[in-house]
């Protein structure tokens, strides 16, 4: 049972600083020119002087705001921070329009009393602002809460908008909204510097600079996808309390805007999927509504097309799929290769339109731009991918898509990176009808389970290279560059584990396409090279 | 001022200029520096009709009419349009016209820059004596900033003569309007012109006035000169043997003089060499006008405000202190006419936009 301790104050009461003047709003304009040693002093009175004989009795503790002759030079200033140390004043406020010298600065520096300046006309005005502020801190420090979070209700749901809220209302603090990689997606950018050396953890940093707080944004499935960032100045007080309970605020809204955006790919992305699957199933002749629908995405289907199937050398969520779709558009654009990128479940199936037919050097070309972009795919997405026969018209494309996906099929085969034309295919392309199959495949991995995993991987390995030689023991020895009689022996082994024989014909062209489907083409690497 | 009880100075020739000009510049607080012409016009006029006598007021009998004279408008101008040479003699003789009494004896407006050599100038030239007597006892911007006007006389009748030997005669009651009448007749004179102003017989001079003037600026020019020849003393030492307090010494590291409406006020700040965060703050017209350390105020006008430079010993104006230069700042507290409520109504802190409260003249900590 925790017992509360009666005299503590809660935060949100606590007297106000010098420093805080400066953030709460009430001063326009402010600015500490100098004495910023003294900034966190209690601020219990303020009084205004209009001149210099006013100051001359100032209490403890008391803001001495400055106005009329009392400012009549730097001079005066100077005089009135003398004053201010004399009595323990906590500091001297003046209007801005008199120079700062050398020796006003040095002297407010010396004697630790903050000298602010602030655009105001009237010194009395001035101080009686002041006043209530310094009377009923709390107070002053909600209202700043409750603009906040008026301001953020009201706002378009934007992330440059809300961030621009925070940065609108949160005065002397530099706000941002970060991606995990610190990328800044809005706000100020400042603020990259200011976290450098911390790690973005829920809740409120020091710096040397000053606190910094941290307030992650969770994606509808509760994992952190954005961070809003706070960076205040030092001796910010009880300013950064204010300040994290209105990061805290506006992690509903930009949280909202996330789930939206992403509710909203994940539908165009389905819309788009749909539409396609549609489109390849039908007859020649679309329906009205599909047709409205191709025409809203800007598909032509009349004309030439060549069709892209592009896959995942190893499986990924849907929604990492969703989230790539953007940059992979962008780089094959960039590329040259313009077109619908439409989701399938294994990856992407796009295509390039073109007037007129294009000359087999165009589509060498697009095969070439095709490597170039999936070399640059990173660790996490490898691809593989095919580009199908040319075709002309919705049928045209329809065929184009599907030889593109055969060829696909034989190019993961190969590793990733690689790009099949299924013009190239030639013979192989019947190798696209099993090795595409999961059923096939699934067969295959249940066939040759005992193979893979156990204490000898070169089993699989030694079979593979085996049948690839044609069943000759030497040369599959010169590809494994091991002994024949250590091919042998693990070909016998192998052949016993399985349960099989190599005698027929059947079983062998059974086994070599199991073992290509499991293990990879002859280009795949090695397992331990 | 001045321990030992020296020889009465009873005389002012061709040797004792060079003394009498560091004293003036001593006196200046800052103010214009001496330049070449004055001197060489003081140093022809001597070698021409010898020494000239100086007389303390005692000496001369009460109805004696001593015409103070002093170049007013701008020094500056003076090093360009040159002296004819007869421009004080015309002066006084215009106010022995105007009053119908020959004059007995010359007097200074001030004894600060220029105006120490003017008095003595005019002495030699018409053949009088010199009282050892001034109005002002340093120098000031405007005429009416003088015990005798805070005492109630009147500045006028008062001739202003040109190099052309044009006479402008100014009779005005009413001294607080004087400035707003000579300031366009001297530009109108050209520039700058030889004035004889407040006359009065020796009697009231005798009770109003700051008196020694002559002899004060010839001990302090004759002290500072032998400082500069011994390289010592420096600081607290010499102010102390001028008769001064040392206010602060440090090096000049801002310069700040704004273009502004009216006169130009500026800011130059002084650093202590030893503690740099300790500064002194100097307010500067045309002369020093207050000095603040740590916020408070270390000295103010009336009292005089000398910078000098510390290497060379030799009292720096406002217009040349720069960045860097290493000086003492000495301060000559003003004659006690001065702090009367009448003399710091007319030339006291708040007159020149200073509006200090009410602590104790800094001066008291002597």
């Amino acid at each position: 049972m925790t017992r509360s301790n009666p005299s503590a104050v809660p935060r949100r009461a606590a007297p106000v600083t010098v420093a805080e003047l400066l953030h709460l709003d009430v001063l326009t304009e402010p600015e500490l020119v100098a004495g910023e040693a003294g900034a966190s002093a209690r601020v219990s009175s303020v009084r205004h002087a209009e001149r210099l004989a006013d100051a001359v009795d100032v209490r403890a503790g008391t803001a001495l705001v400055l106005g009329g002759e009392a400012v009549s030079g730097g001079w005066a200033v100077e005089m009135a921070l003398r004053r201010a140390w004399e009595r323990a004043a906590a500091c001297v406020i003046t209007p801005a329009g008199w120079r700062v010298v050398e020796s006003t600065r040095r002297l407010a520096d010396r004697l630790n009393v903050p000298l602010l300046m602030a655009q105001y006309g009237d010194a009395a005005a001035c101080a009686v602002a002041l006043t209530t502020l310094v009377m009923q801190p709390a107070a002053t420090r909600t209202q700043i809460i409750a603009t906040v979070a008026r301001n953020l209700a009201a706002s378009p749901r934007n992330p440059r908008a809300l961030v621009g809220v925070l940065n609108r209302h949160l005065p002397s603090t530099d706000a941002a909204l970060l991606a995990p990689d610190r990328t800044v997606l809005s706000g100020r950018g400042v603020i990259v510097d200011r976290i450098a050396e911390l790690p973005l953890i829920h809740g409120r940093h020091q710096t040397a600079a000053g606190p910094v707080v941290v307030q992650p944004v969770h994606g509808p499935d509760q994992r952190v996808v954005l961070y809003i960032v706070a960076a205040l100045p030092r001796r910010a007080g009880a300013w950064l309390d204010t300040v994290t309970d209105a990061l805290a605020i506006a992690a509903a809204p930009v949280g909202s805007w996330v789930a939206i955006e992403r509710l909203t790919a994940e539908r165009d992305a389905r819309l788009r999927s749909a539409l396609l699957a549609e489109l390849l199933a039908r007859a020649d002749t679309l329906g009205e509504q599909t047709a409205e629908q191709v025409a809203k995405l800007g598909w032509r289907l009349d004309g030439w097309h060549i069709g892209i199937h592009l896959v995942l050398v190893s499986p990924a969520e849907q929604q990492t799929l969703l989230a790539r779709t953007p940059t992979l558009t962008s780089d094959l654009a960039d590329a040259g290769i313009r077109g619908p990128v439409v989701e399938r479940a294994d990856g992407w199936s796009a295509w390039v339109d073109y007037d007129e037919e294009p000359s087999p050097r165009t589509v060498d070309r697009i095969v070439g731009q095709l490597r170039k972009v999936l070399a640059k795919r990173p660790a996490d997405l490898l691809l593989a991918a095919g580009v199908g026969q040319l075709g002309v018209g919705i049928s045209g494309l329809r065929s184009s898509l599907s030889t593109a996906r055969e060829a696909a099929t034989l190019a993961v085969t190969a590793g990733p990176g690689t790009v099949e034309h299924s013009g190239d295919l030639g013979l192989r392309r019947l190798l696209a009808a099993p090795l595409g199959s999961d059923g096939f495949c699934a067969l295959a991995g249940r066939l040759l389970d005992p193979l893979v995993g156990g204490e000898d991987d070169a089993l699989l390995d030694t079979l593979t290279a085996y049948l690839d030689s044609g069943c000759s023991s030497s040369e599959a020895a010169s590809r494994l560059r091991v002994h024949r009689n250590t091919v042998a022996r693990r070909v016998e082994r192998a052949v016993d584990l399985l349960g099989i024989s190599l005698d027929t014909p059947e079983e062998r062209l059974a086994l070599h396409l199991a073992c290509h489907a499991v293990r990879g083409g002859p280009q795949a690497p090695l397992p331990g090279s | 001022m001045g321990e030992a009880v020296a020889a009465p100075i009873t005389q002012i020739g061709v040797d004792d200029i060079e003394h009498l000009v560091l004293g003036a510049q001593l006196v200046s607080s800052g103010g214009a520096t001496i330049g070449t012409v004055p001197s060489a016009w003081l140093r022809r006029t001597l070698a021409g009709a010898g020494p000239v006598r100086l007389v303390p007021v005692s000496d001369l009998s009460p109805e004696t009419l001593c015409v103070p004279v002093g170049n007013v408008g701008s020094p500056t101008v003076l090093e360009e349009k040159l002296p004819a040479g007869e421009e004080f003699v015309h002066a006084v003789r215009g106010i022995e016209d105007r009053l119908g009494t020959p004059a007995g004896a010359v007097a200074a407006l001030d004894v600060a820059s220029i105006n120490a050599l003017t008095p003595v100038i005019a002495a030699a030239q018409l053949g009088l004596p010199l009282v050892d007597a001034d109005g002002m006892g340093r120098m000031f911007p405007l005429i009416e900033l003088t015990v005798w006007a805070a005492a109630g006389l009147p500045a006028s009748p008062i001739t202003l003569v040109n190099t052309h030997g044009d006479v402008i005669t100014i009779d005005c009651a009413d001294n607080q309007r004087i400035e707003s009448l000579a300031r366009p007749a001297i530009i109108a004179l050209g520039g700058w012109c030889a004035a004889a102003l407040y006359p009065m017989n020796a009697a009231t001079l005798a009770r109003h006035g700051i008196h020694g003037s002559f002899s004060q600026a010839l001990r302090l020019g004759r002290t500072l000169a032998e400082a500069q020849e011994r390289g010592s003393p420096r600081g607290a030492d010499l102010a102390r043997e001028l008769g001064a307090r040392l206010l602060f010494t440090g090096a000049v590291v801002e310069v700040s003089r704004p273009t502004a409406a009216g006169f130009a006020r500026g800011v130059v700040v002084i650093a202590d060499r030893t503690d740099p965060d300790r500064m002194l703050r100097l307010e500067v017209q045309n002369e020093c006008l207050l000095a603040l350390v740590d916020g408070r105020v270390a000295a103010a006008v009336p009292d005089v405000i000398c910078p000098i430079e510390q290497g060379s010993c030799l009292p720096v104006g406002v217009e040349q202190l720069y960045y860097g230069q290493v000086l003492d700042v000495l301060c000559f507290a003003a004659d006690p006419a001065w702090h009367t409520p009448e003399g710091l109504a007319l030339a006291g802190p708040a007159a020149f936009g200073y509006p200090l409260p009410n602590e104790a003249p800094p001066g008291d900590q002597r």
